[in-house]
This record gives C-alpha cells, sequence and structure tokens, in this order.
C-alpha cells in the first residue's frame, strides 16, 4: 500500500517536470528558438558539450571549488554555531554580523573579494563559504540554544561526563537542525561558488557562463542552468528526505 | 542601554578604530582597502552626486516592485497550493530546492527578450523573492486552528471571504516574515542583475567605480548599499516582531 503511495508521489513529481518541460517548449514557440533554445536542443547540446574536455574541466574545477567550500561552510559554520549557542557573550557578537552578512547582497562584495584573495580558486572558495556560513552559524546556536534544560538536569543526575554528554545527549539533540543547517548550506554555497566563478575566476560553469554570456550563446547558457537545476534538484531533495526521516 | 547593547557597540567601535589604524599605518594598501572615515565621506560625495542618486532610486524602485509582484502572486499560489494538497506534494522537492538554483544565470535569455532596462530586472528579483512569499504562506496557512474554518462556515462566508477575512489575517505574521525575506533575496537578485547587464542602478555604479579604479567610491556605494539593505532589513524584521507579540 505504502509502495503504491510513493509511485502515484513519484508519477505526481513527474508529471509538474513535464508541465514545466512543456511551459518551457511553449514559451521557446513564442519567442524563436534563436533566443531560448528549445528543451531537445537543450538536451542534445548538453550531451555534445559533456563529450567536450574543456567543459570536463570546468565541470571539475567547479566541483572541487564547490567540494572545499561545502566543507568549509558546514565545519566552520558549526564550530562558530557551536560557540556561538554555548557562550552568550561571544553569540552577542557573532549573531549580528552574521545576520546582516545574510541581509548583504553577497555578489556586491566580490570587488573586495578579488583585491584580498586574487583571481581563481581561492576566491571562489571565498564566496562559496560567504554564502554558505552564516544561515549554518545561525542555525546551530539556536538549535543549541532551545534544548530542552531537562537534558542537561538528567545528564547531570546520570552524572554523564561532558564527552558521554556531548555524544550521547547533545548531538542526538541537535542532529535535525544540523541536517536542516547542512541542505540550506549545501544550496547557497553551490550558489557562492557559481557567483565566485562568474566574478572572479577563470576557470569552471561560472566562468563559462559568463563567457557564453559575453558571446550570447544561449544553448550553452540553458545548458549550464539545466546541469545545475538538476543537481541542486536532486542534491536538495535528498538531503529534505533525510531531513524529515531524522526528525 | 542595555549592558548587552553597549558592549556590542563596544565591539563595533573598536573593530572600525582598528580597521581605521591598519589602513592609515599602511599595513594595506590604499587600492586594497581605504579607512572607514574614508568610505564614510566616499558615500556622503556620492549622495550628493545626482547621477548616483538616479541609480540608487532606479535599484530601489525595482526591488520595491518585485516585491510588491512577489507578494501577490506568491499570496496566490500559496492560496492555491494549500487548497489542492496533491499538488502541493509533487511541487515540494521543487519547492524545497528553489534557492540552491543560480536564477540570475537566465537574466541574460530574459534580457533578450524583454531588452536591456528594468524589466528582465524586475522579473528576476520577482523570481527570487516570490518562493519565501509562497513558503511563508503554507506556514501561516497550516498554522491556522480548523475552528477558524468552521466559524467561517457557520457565518456561511464563501471561500473568497473566508480567504480575505479569516485566513489571510490570521497568517498575515507568517506572511510577513516571507515578505521580508522576500526583500532582501529581490536586493540580491536586483543588484547581481545589474552587476551583469543594465544601463543603471547602484549596482552598476559600483562595477563601475571597480572597473575604473575609482576604489573609494567603490567602497562608499558598498557602504551606502549596506546601509540601507541592513536598515530595511531591521524595520521589517523589528515590525514582523511587533506583529507577532500582538497577534499572540
Amino acid at each position: 500500500m505504502m509502495k503504491r503511495g510513493w509511485i502515484w508521489r513519484v508519477l505526481d513529481v513527474l508529471l509538474v517536470c513535464l508541465a514545466l518541460v512543456v511551459f518551457w517548449q511553449v514559451v521557446c514557440w513564442a519567442v524563436g528558438t534563436q533566443v531560448l533554445p528549445s528543451p531537445f536542443q537543450t538536451i542534445r547540446h548538453t550531451v555534445v558539450l559533456l563529450g567536450r574536455a574543456r567543459f570536463q574541466i570546468d565541470l571539475l574545477a567547479t566541483a572541487q571549488a564547490y567540494v572545499i567550500s561545502l566543507v568549509l561552510a558546514s565545519a566552520g559554520g558549526i564550530l562558530i554555531g557551536i560557540l556561538s549557542g554555548g557562550w552568550r557573550g561571544i553569540n552577542d557578537q557573532v549573531e549580528p554580523v552574521m545576520l546582516v552578512l545574510i541581509a548583504t547582497p553577497k555578489v556586491m562584495l566580490y570587488p573586495i573579494i578579488l583585491l584580498f584573495f586574487g583571481l581563481g580558486e581561492p576566491a571562489k572558495v571565498a564566496f562559496g563559504v560567504l554564502h554558505g556560513l552564516p544561515p549554518v552559524v545561525i542555525m546551530t546556536a539556536n538549535a543549541l540554544r532551545s534544548i530542552r534544560p531537562i537534558y542537561r538536569k538528567a545528564a547531570l543526575t546520570l552524572r554523564l561526563s561532558g564527552r558521554v554528554y556531548a555524544q550521547h545527549v547533545l548531538v542526538p539533540a541537535i542532529f535535525p537542525e544540523l541536517v536542516a543547517s547542512f541542505r540550506v548550506c549545501f544550496a547557497l554555497t553551490l550558489l557562492g561558488v557559481l557567483v565566485g566563478e562568474m566574478f572572479a575566476s577563470s576557470r569552471g560553469l561560472g566562468h563559462l557562463l559568463m563567457a557564453s554570456i559575453g558571446a550570447n550563446d544561449q544553448p550553452t547558457i540553458l545548458t549550464i542552468t539545466l546541469i545545475l537545476f538538476v543537481f541542486a534538484g536532486a542534491g536538495s531533495s535528498i538531503l529534505l528526505m533525510f531531513s524529515r526521516r531524522t526528525k | 542601554m542595555p549592558a548587552r547593547r553597549r558592549r556590542g557597540l563596544g565591539v563595533l567601535v573598536t573593530a572600525i578604530v582598528a580597521l581605521e589604524i591598519i589602513c592609515r599605518a599602511g599595513l594595506v594598501r590604499p587600492t586594497d582597502l581605504v579607512p572607514p572615515s574614508q568610505m564614510v565621506v566616499a558615500m556622503v560625495v556620492a549622495l550628493g552626486d545626482h547621477a548616483t542618486r538616479m541609480d540608487l532610486l532606479s535599484t530601489l524602485t525595482s526591488v520595491a516592485l518585485s516585491v510588491l509582484i512577489a507578494t501577490v502572486l506568491g499570496v496566490l499560489a500559496g492560496i492555491v497550493l494549500h487548497a489542492l494538497p496533491r499538488v502541493r506534494r509533487a511541487c515540494e522537492p521543487f519547492i524545497a530546492s528553489y534557492y540552491a538554483l543560480p536564477l540570475f544565470a537566465l537574466y541574460p535569455v530574459l534580457v533578450v527578450i524583454f531588452g536591456i532596462g528594468p524589466q528582465p530586472i524586475i522579473f528576476t528579483g520577482v523570481m527570487y523573492a516570490m518562493m519565501s512569499v509562497v513558503i511563508a504562506t503554507l506556514s501561516g496557512l497550516d498554522h491556522i486552528p480548523r475552528v477558524f474554518y468552521k466559524a467561517g462556515k457557520v457565518q456561511r462566508l464563501g471561500w473568497p471571504a473566508i480567504t480575505m477575512r479569516i485566513l489571510l489575517p490570521a497568517a498575515a505574521t507568517d506572511i510577513l516574515g516571507g515578505i521580508s525575506l522576500a526583500v532582501s533575496y529581490a536586493f540580491v537578485a536586483v543588484i547581481a542583475s545589474e552587476f551583469l547587464l543594465a544601463p543603471e542602478g547602484i549596482g552598476r555604479a559600483i562595477a563601475d567605480a571597480y572597473t575604473t579604479f575609482q576604489i573609494r567610491r567603490m567602497y562608499g556605494l558598498m557602504l551606502l548599499t549596506i546601509l540601507i539593505v541592513v536598515s530595511i532589513n531591521m524595520a521589517l524584521r523589528s515590525f514582523h516582531k511587533r506583529l507577532g507579540q500582538a497577534v499572540l
């Protein structure tokens, strides 16, 4: 019974995908294939591009920068979040900075990042971390602060050591929020790395996107967008499923 | 002033003074970073410039229109998705992954369709801002107790009246939270679009200042933008908080 429900759900999602493709095709007919290549043309161009060595190098450069940024943003975010959630004095200084960073359009800061990191890998990693880190800090600190006091009291009653308390009480209590913050970080870091590549790099999908904008190469623009849409959509959906299971 | 706020202000002032000393002592190149005092002067000078004020007006108009359109469309989409649970479930993976997508990558395509001007910028702003309103509307409608619907039916109200007079006011706090996020997203989209390709706007002005090596002006414009965005955000956050307290 449950399996049938799951199949219906997948079919519903596929129907939404189909509706989006039909909408894309209709817009394509309305504005012309020179302006907006059709879904079929885009998929064909994707296959061609994926076979090209230059495109594979760009794809690899983005993947590499993304993995480094994701590790730095999530690990750094959790560390600062723990410090911020555990000590009020640190939180008073850290939280306003993180809230300002979240609200600021970070793309505007690219000249500063370029000036300090130069053109290349460090700049795009910095952009990725700048986008992904603040929400992890805020969510981790909030998770720590909202732990029910009874957990701490129970740990004290049972005379648990600091390590055992962290391992068996603290981490399981904040784990769902950590997974949720990783999901947000996954999405925002990808955006940050791409923005970094668009403005502060000479390699990667973002740089190729910028070059395609300059050359008015619509098929490549849509191919890169499609690849990113599929990757971000699939990744976020898997993390969403995992996030729901941990609750 | 509470002690916590005084301490926070103290740290901020110390950081600004330290930055001023570092820059004045020549520890960083003036082409990389200018002292905060010069940033403030550059900001005031930029504000005195008519062209910059027009750029600022253009950006703020684009953001305001984006938020307005995104609010109307987002609330409507939220109501429709809430009324159709099966469609909502099918759309959930797209809603969850929406903000991972670099939507402004589509901006050049929009420029070809609409031409260079405010339309593609506003369109990108709406795309970015709308989903936070949809999510907030859904969340707000989910939290409404069943008795509100029953009260509407007892009063023999039709669905439009129930939506306008009961559901939307009851979900107003959540929707406002979504709108304050939408403002941030609209700023991001509008300024990113202006950076990419636009005839005017504060993003364009910052990019121009950078490419023409007017580093002081660049920092002044950045400071101005950050101050505006953070002030709007804080005002909305405080209004949201007060509205939440009033409802509770």
